[in-house]
């Protein structure tokens, strides 16, 4: 029986968090989080510099506005604030980045035909799980770890006030917006939940690329094509099907894994079919062409 | 030399990649079925009074490349990325990134030696990068035909009275008629400039980091209007001849001619100093 301690998947893992392309991706996607944490916090002590030198009261102290809570940390680190590029930037490519690592790795083995060896030397169920498991664990790191290195960066300079209620205008939020509760109460493990959603739906778009392996000839596609798949489905979703279909519910992971509702609102429950449609897909290739055929 | 060069090039990247073309038209049809629909589910919902709609060539096409009009942070609204305009662009730069690189590693490698002009190779490649473009908007543009009159409508590249009604457009319209023949010309021009600029850059760096660049400044083409972000050109939305303060077609030629050109020269340049013997994409 595997178990996580077995030595393939410590193999698969050491490979996938070791190998020059998540070392280049990772760094990109960390890039791209601090220039947005830059951009964020230069453009704010602007507009601060603004707010203090119009705003005084008759006594000459600088009025509080009701727009402050939606001036903080929440709202604008890089998913907190819809309206900067640097966010529409990450979150567009962090399909992309989740299967740079190591969807394309069983495709290299499968050529170079070290998944036979290590077929017989493992198992398939220990091989293949490991791949997987590897593919989704690198493919989330790049996507949650950058988000997570914003968020604390962005701490360190724009203050955390608690989002009021009173301000909800700013905050691009409905009621019906997954643990939208919890953004007023506990916003900390509301932001912590939404990098984690976002990890686990970017690590899991990534193992379609491993099984994509078993069809494609060129590693680069095992990357590119589920990417675009997404993307192809995004722009149906958003341009024809939600209308036709009437539902109020946003079904495009590119944006229900934004902490800001942009469109639509999102439901647990289009996480979840989401995640069992990939496993099952997952489970069917694997079966079909890794289980029935021979390695050899 | 450069001519057997061009002729394998389009025989094993054009005309051998024929299910990949066929791949991008189901994806065309799809997107420009999109807009059929929406006149269509307008038609069934309008009052027996009111004359139905019909759409035009032009309209079909502004669809897919109309874009979206200049974003403005300041309004507070939230960035939403032209997902159709992206994908179309996306999709053919995809399907143009792999060839030469693949080349270079295979085949390519002998024919370039046994050539011995490393210039030769590279402009036989960005010749097929052209082609290859050509090629995709030619498809485009014939399925969009193809599809007005199998719908009973105008084939013409002129806009329907109606249809920039249909777009968010903040800036001030031109007045009708519309000039859209020069952005359907210029369209391809920016693809064929953007798509031979993420060519040079595989030269550079890995194809899948070269296509994450592109997909970045795409984006930033749509969320920033700059005349450096030539993607710009390619939105009809952001264009002079549709709205009084977009960007002149002109301008847009120059600078994908211009991009070409340095795309041409620093290939060259890069293609004749690379250790192709050891060369792995």
């Amino acid at each position: 029986m595997p178990t996580l301690s077995t030595p393939s998947l410590r193999t698969q893992l050491y490979q996938a968090f070791h190998n020059k392309m998540f070392l280049i991706t990772m760094a990109l996607m960390c890039l791209l989080s601090i220039c947005a944490v830059y951009l964020i916090v230069s453009s704010r002590a602007e507009s601060l510099q603004l707010q203090n030198e119009f705003y005084f009261d008759e006594q000459g102290i600088p009025r509080v506005t009701l727009d402050i809570p939606a001036t903080s940390l929440y709202c604008k680190w890089l998913g907190g604030d819809a309206t900067t590029f640097a966010t529409a930037a990450f979150y567009l490519v962090a399909f992309l980045a989740c299967s740079i690592p190591f969807s394309w790795s069983l495709l290299s083995e499968r050529k170079s035909g070290y998944d036979g060896q290590m077929v017989l030397r493992c198992g398939r169920l220990r091989y293949y799980s490991a791949k997987y498991a590897a593919a989704f664990l690198s493919g989330a790191a790049v996507v949650a770890v950058p988000l997570l290195l914003n968020f604390v960066l962005t701490a360190c300079f724009i203050p955390a006030f608690t989002p009021e209620p009173y301000a909800e205008l700013y905050y691009g939020l409905t009621t019906t917006y997954l643990w939208n509760g919890l953004f007023f109460q506990h916003p900390v493990l509301y932001v912590l939940l939404y990098i984690l959603l976002a990890g686990v739906m970017a690590g899991a778009w990534a193992t379609l690329g491993v099984s994509l392996s078993f069809f494609c000839r060129n590693q680069f596609q095992t990357i590119i094509l589920p990417y675009l798949s997404l993307l192809f489905f995004h722009v149906l979703w958003n341009s024809m099907l939600n209308n036709a279909l009437r539902c109020p519910v946003q079904l495009s992971p590119i944006y229900f894994i934004i902490p800001r509702e942009l469109t639509s609102s999102n439901h647990p429950l289009v996480i979840v079919a989401w995640l069992a449609a990939i496993a099952l897909v997952n489970l069917l290739v694997v079966w079909r062409k890794g289980w029935r055929t021979d390695v050899l | 030399m450069y001519c057997k060069f061009l002729w394998f090039d389009v025989r094993q990247g054009l005309l051998r990649c024929w299910k990949k073309l066929l791949a991008a038209c189901a994806v065309m049809l799809c997107l420009l079925l999109l807009h059929c629909l929406l006149i269509y589910t307008h038609n069934t919902t309008l009052p027996p009074s009111e004359a139905a709609l019909s759409f035009t060539t032009g309209d079909l096409l502004a669809s897919v490349l109309c874009g979206i009009p200049p974003y403005d942070p300041v309004a507070q609204q939230p960035f939403l990325f032209p997902a159709i305009w992206l994908l179309f662009f996306l999709l053919l730069l995809y399907q143009v990134l792999l060839y030469p690189m693949e080349n270079l590693n295979g085949i390519g490698q002998t024919m370039l030696m046994l050539s011995k002009s490393r210039r030769v190779w590279w402009l036989s490649k960005c010749s097929w990068c052209a082609l290859y473009v050509l090629v995709y908007f030619a498809l485009f543009y014939a399925l969009a035909a193809l599809l007005t009159l199998a719908a009973g409508g105008e084939v013409t590249l002129a806009l329907s009275s109606y249809y920039p009604s249909l777009w968010e457009v903040r800036n001030e319209l031109q007045p009708p008629p519309w000039d859209t023949l020069p952005f359907f010309l210029l369209a391809p021009c920016i693809a064929c400039a953007l798509a031979l600029a993420q060519a040079t850059a595989t030269l550079w760096m890995r194809p899948i980091f070269a296509f994450f660049a592109s997909c970045l400044y795409w984006l930033a083409s749509s969320y920033f209007l700059s005349p450096l972000l030539l993607g710009n050109y390619a939105m009809m939305q952001r264009i002079q001849t549709m709205v009084s303060d977009g960007l002149p077609c002109l301008s847009g030629l120059v600078s994908a001619a211009l991009l070409c050109v340095c795309c041409l020269a620093l290939g060259c340049w890069r293609s004749a100093r690379m250790d192709i013997l050891t060369f792995d994409y």
